[in-house]
């Protein structure tokens, strides 16, 4: 079990906590507006209710917890609160750098920089350090125009 | 312990008075 983990309550309480149970009648017709199909089933939503970012699939307390920072970078990031952004992005680093969710923090790390201060080079130095630290990950392969050599003019 | 929400609408309507994001678990017992 997950939720029972110390680490995995702390980082949950920071946004308010909603759990469905999609055996219940009562549960269907949210469970049908969010297209839910598969547990478990996370979303990060915005207090209007829009989805900001989701995963499905059992997830062991540290990769949760990793996850989970992502996640809530990505809400963040997308609702334009860059420097909350960078501080879950940095926090998910730091706590779980060798996580499946570590990559996808070191990149947006880069686009939250970027996003909050488009004349820095943070976008290309993180994107750098993804290249170092992650070369086998998909994320590296999203950058990987960053690394083709320019055509000749 | 997660001090879960059981609906939608109150989960939401915390969200808006303490400006926050809401974490949404959908399970299932089996």
């Amino acid at each position: 079990m997950t939720y029972p983990q110390t680490e995995v309550i702390e980082i949950v309480n920071r946004a308010v906590p909603l759990q469905l149970d999609n055996s219940k009648n009562e549960n269907q017709e949210v469970l049908r507006r969010y297209h839910h199909i598969w547990t478990p089933d996370v979303r990060i939503l915005d207090s209007d209710g829009s989805q900001l970012c989701e995963w499905q699939g059992y997830l062991p307390p540290a990769e949760f917890a990793a996850r989970a920072l992502a996640a809530f970078g990505q809400a963040y990031l997308r609702l334009r609160r860059f420097d909350k952004a960078e501080a879950c992005y940095i926090e998910c680093l730091r706590r779980y750098p060798t996580s499946w969710a570590a990559p996808e923090a070191q990149y947006y790390l880069g686009v939250a920089r970027y996003r909050s201060d488009p004349e820095s080079n943070e976008l290309l130095h993180q994107w750098s350090i993804l290249r170092s630290r992650y070369p086998n990950s998909e994320m590296r392969l999203k950058q990987s125009f960053k690394e083709m050599p320019e055509e000749p003019h | 312990m997660i001090a879960w929400q059981n609906t939608l609408e109150k989960a939401l309507e915390t969200a808006k008075s303490q400006s926050k994001l809401v974490f949404f678990d959908t399970f299932n017992p089996g």
